[in-house]
């Protein structure tokens, strides 16, 4: 299990990676979210929201409501330009997180720029 | 089992999340789609869809965790907006909830609301208008710039050599300005003699003091001899608004004067003036006498110097200086007039109005104790007032309390009920405020008789006022509404709301210490009034010594004075000619009106130097016959006796005791000398009993009668069924002697009588605001007894179906507060008792404070609080324990 505050830390580069690949909303992120850890990041779905809601404010994503092919509404997030380059500013100083562990336990860095 | 019913289910959550503001309506439907895309995962992988609501539902997050990560968000960004707008439209919505509180509280408790309303406002309305009082007497001669520098010379007159003197040799002094009291001319107008009061002063008078000069030049109005300048008001009656510089008026019937100005004379001002008459005159009138006076009238009691300081100079080290300087100057020839204490005071302009002590004055003449009194009277009232609605207030507590408690349950924190009674108080103040401010209006010509004010309508509804009222009601509502705000509000609610809740002693015991507090007040102002009417009473049914009813007198003092001495005995001939007249006297005083006062007299057999001071009056044969006096030794003055018109004098006893003759027997045959002449003057011929020619609060002084013709007053002892046709009579003679001259005549009782008007006056203060105060307590009490008849309800309910009879439940509710009230008499008599023997002192003839008064004092207190109280002691006593216990 992740601790909670790896996970606050990290909501943000995953959110917009997720989102850097096509325009999507909440549950189906929340989805991906799961497959990716396995279950090992454990959100309250809930509180995905306020997070997105934060980025936001911050003008790295936007959203609109848009109706579904079931006929439901749905609030679509994608990312803006300012989230792209906030985006390259997280993967970097991850990079450098994880070089600094890896050269520390004498692992091959497996991110790759 | 019900069937679960998925959309019911969502609905029920989404409704439980919308009442906090924590969401906004598009998170909640962004939450929804969310739950619903979840649940139908679930569906399609074969839960059933209760399981999967629910497990939906805990995935998505607990209303609090949603809730708190909302709120971060949420609130995290928005907070600068929220702080301005919201916060402030928040507040406005409080406060509008608070009103409507206290509305609703109005009109659910009527009687209580209009019992604190009224007292609150009764006890303003007082404060208010003693405001307005003590305001204006402390606004007396203030519109004079170099105010603080003037002062007076002498005790109220002085000789004119001081004045020059300080002026010449003394570099304090920046100037002086001479003042010769009241000239008795007549002023004549379109045919028309007018005796208005005058002053003569010098030209530097409108440098020194700055009455506002209408017309003419304030340097050069009053330079050149036999120029007057008249005040507004006299203008206006002679010239009715037509420019008056330059005009001419004639004096006396023989002196022109010529108007060199208008002066504007404010009522607030202790020099009061018709007209004023150049200094110059005088010398042009008369140089020799006017040099004569000016080197050496040492003692000239008509003139009165005023001196202006230079600024920074020490007032009383110069006063210091001066003190001394009669009896330096001329300590020979003031000892030859027996005045060898005589020294120079130094008053301060700013406080002769209010301080001053001396009977002689330019104008109109206050005392600061009023204002001391009246002052804390009104205080007094305030507190009481305030005192009252703290009470009410706190008494209500109880009923309240529940009130608190579902407050305090449903979210409220102390300092928003805090602020709901502040607000509520601040409320109620307001109202009693505008309240008082009618009743204020209702109650001023009564207080213009009460202060001997003339207030206006326009004197209330003044901005000035209106600022003072507010700055009350924001105080007062602060005062009335603290304790409250702070006992309430500090409830707990569970003690409340489970019905423990009981009157706190300490809350009682507050309510004892005010009810106490006020109910003193109230005594010592009764007993005040008491002791007050027990003098005037006492003074009232003195044997006078005189006979001075059914004695009408024509005052012609106002007719030309050669044409007066001329004609005399022909008017007492006509006066006496009426068949209801029995007796005429032609006399310079009647008892109530000063004699000659302060005359100073050598008796015969004294040592050089010694003198006496006695009340000298010039009289005619008739005067002791008319006054009813009795004489007890020696003989009346007889018209037979050719020497009485010259040198015989009559005295009373108080002469032969201040003479220290041993009886009156061996006083007739003595002489007296007065100050100057070298040779008795005055041989006594008879002795009269003492009778009170003053009011009682003087002591009988040594009291001088002699023969003089030419007196202005004429006492006629009349029948009193007559009165009327006397007085026609006497307003015939006086046309066909002095056509053209004002007529005026008095009752000689009534005229006596007016000396005790401060006495009277004082007497309807005591008695109107221990009315007031009366009235305010008893309202309190009012109230204070339907709390405690209501909080007893139940106890009064088990008593009466133990058998307790009405009287015995009457006596149990009164018993508690009569308590009190006898309290607060023991605490206000002896109070009242020192206060008032202080005042006593000053009559000369008092009444003693028997025990007699605290006893009428007492009962009444208790009757007027019993009274208040039994009305609802009563109430409760009757009401049916059905009533009170069904629900028990």
């Amino acid at each position: 299990m992740i601790s909670k505050e790896l996970v606050g830390a990290s909501a943000r580069p995953i959110l917009l990676s997720i989102l850097a690949r096509g325009e999507s909303y909440g549950y189906a992120i929340m989805q991906r979210v799961h497959d990716l850890s396995g279950g090992e990041v454990e959100w309250k779905d809930g509180t995905l929201y306020p997070v997105l809601h934060r980025l936001e404010d911050a003008e790295l994503i936007t959203s609109s409501w848009r109706t579904a092919g079931t006929g439901r509404r749905r609030k679509y997030y994608s990312i803006t330009l300012k989230g792209q380059q906030a985006l390259e500013a997280e993967k970097r100083q991850w990079l450098r997180v994880d070089a600094i562990l890896a050269q520390l336990w004498g692992l091959e860095p497996r991110l790759a720029v | 089992m019900e069937r679960f019913d998925l959309e019911k289910a969502i609905a029920a959550w989404r409704h439980s999340l919308r009442l906090n503001r924590a969401f906004l309506r598009e998170d909640l439907d962004e939450l929804e789609s969310h739950l619903r895309d979840h649940v139908e995962v679930l569906v399609r992988q074969g839960s059933d869809a209760k399981d999967a609501y629910y497990k939906a539902v805990k995935r998505l997050g607990s209303y609090g965790e949603l809730t708190s990560e909302y709120r971060k968000v949420r609130f995290g960004r928005s907070k600068r907006k929220r702080n301005v707008l919201k916060e402030s439209i928040w507040r406005i919505a409080m406060l509008k909830n608070y009103l409507k509180t206290t509305l609703r509280n109005l009109r659910r408790h009527k009687g209580f609301a209009a019992i604190n309303l009224i007292g609150l406002a009764a006890g303003l309305a007082g404060c208010l208008l003693i405001g307005l009082y003590v305001q204006d007497e402390l606004a007396y001669d203030r519109l004079h710039d170099k105010g603080d520098r003037i002062y007076r010379l002498g005790h109220s007159t002085v000789g004119w050599p001081y004045g020059r003197i300080v002026e010449a040799e003394y570099p304090e002094v920046e100037k002086v300005v001479y003042l010769r009291a009241w000239p008795t001319f007549s002023i004549e107008h379109a045919g028309q003699h007018f005796f208005e009061s005058m002053l003569y002063a010098d030209a530097g008078f409108f440098d020194l003091f700055d009455f506002p000069l209408l017309e003419g030049n304030a340097r050069t109005a009053l330079k050149e001899p036999y120029t007057l300048v008249l005040s507004e008001a006299l203008a206006q009656k002679f010239f009715g608004g037509e420019r008056a510089l330059g005009r001419t008026l004639m004096l006396s019937d023989s002196l022109q004067f010529t108007v060199s100005g208008v002066a504007r004379v404010p009522q607030r001002s202790h020099i009061q003036f018709d007209a004023l008459l150049s200094f110059e005159t005088l010398r042009a009138r008369n140089a020799d006498w006017f040099e004569q006076e000016m080197t050496s009238g040492w003692l000239d009691l008509n003139v009165v110097n005023y001196v202006l300081l230079h600024e920074g100079t020490d007032a009383e080290a110069f006063a210091a200086k001066v003190r001394n300087l009669p009896q330096e100057r001329a300590g020979d020839i003031l000892s030859r007039w027996g005045a060898s204490a005589y020294q120079l005071d130094l008053e301060p302009m700013n406080r002769i109005y209010l301080h001053s002590d001396n009977g002689n004055q330019l104008g109109p003449q206050s005392t600061i104790t009023y204002v001391y009194l009246l002052g804390t009277v009104g205080l007094f009232l305030l507190l009481i007032a305030v005192v009252n609605f703290v009470n009410l207030t706190t008494a209500r507590s109880v009923e309240r309390a529940k009130e608190v408690g579902v407050r305090k349950v449903v979210g409220s924190n102390r300092g928003a009920l805090i602020r709901q009674f502040l607000v509520e108080s601040f409320f109620m103040c307001s109202l009693a405020v505008i309240l008082a401010l009618g009743l204020a209006w209702l109650a001023l010509s009564f207080f213009n008789e009460l202060a001997l004010k003339q207030y206006a309508a326009g004197h209330l509804f003044s901005l000035q006022v209106a600022l003072a009222l507010a700055g009350l009601a924001v105080v007062v509502g602060f005062l009335a509404g603290v304790y409250p705000a702070l006992s309430l509000s500090a409830f707990l609610p569970i003690a409340v709301l489970k019905g423990r809740f009981a009157t706190g002693r300490r809350g009682g015991r507050l309510r004892q210490g005010l009810v106490v507090f006020q109910f003193a007040i109230s005594g010592a102002l009764i007993l005040g009034t008491l002791i007050v009417l027990s003098q005037l009473r006492y003074m009232q049914q003195q044997d006078l010594g005189f006979d001075g009813e059914q004695v009408v007198v024509l005052d012609a003092r106002q007719a030309p004075g050669q044409e007066l001495a001329r004609r005399s005995d022909a008017l007492k001939q006509t006066l006496a000619a009426h068949p209801a007249v029995e007796q005429v006297s032609a006399t310079w005083a009647v008892p109530g009106r000063n004699g000659w006062r302060g005359q100073l007299s050598f008796p015969e057999g004294w040592p050089e130097g010694e003198s006496i001071s006695l009340e000298y009056v010039a009289v005619d044969h008739d005067f002791v016959e008319m006054l009813g006096l009795k004489i007890v030794a020696g003989r009346d003055f007889d018209p037979a006796f050719a020497p009485d018109a010259n040198t015989a004098v009559i005295i009373n006893e108080a002469a032969v005791d201040a003479a220290r003759w041993a009886s009156p027997e061996e006083a007739i045959g003595k002489g007296f000398t007065s100050p100057g002449s070298g040779k008795p003057d005055g041989v006594v011929i008879g002795v009269v009993e003492d009778y009170h020619h003053h009011g009682l609060q003087q002591r009988i002084e040594p009291m001088m009668f002699g023969i003089r013709p030419g007196n202005g007053l004429f006492a006629l002892r009349i029948e009193a069924a007559e009165a009327g046709s006397v007085v026609t009579h006497l307003e015939q003679t006086w046309t066909e002697f002095f056509a053209g001259y004002p007529f005026a005549f008095f009752f000689l009782d009534e005229d006596f009588a007016r000396q005790y008007e401060q006495e009277q006056r004082l007497m309807r203060i005591f008695s109107t605001f221990a009315a007031l105060t009366i009235l305010i307590a008893c309202l309190g009490l009012f109230g204070l007894a339907a709390f405690t008849a209501t909080q007893r309800t139940k106890e009064i309910g088990v008593r009466k179906v133990l058998g307790a009879s009405v009287t015995q439940i009457v006596l149990l509710l009164c018993k508690d507060f009569l308590k009190w009230v006898l309290v607060a008499f023991l605490v206000a008599a002896p109070i009242a008792y020192y206060a008032m023997s202080k005042w006593l002192e000053d009559f000369a003839y008092r009444t003693a404070i028997g025990f007699e008064i605290f006893l009428v004092g007492g009962i009444f207190l208790l009757l007027v609080a019993l009274v208040t109280v039994s009305y609802q002691a009563v109430k409760a006593a009757l009401s049916h324990p059905v009533q009170s216990l069904r629900y028990e």
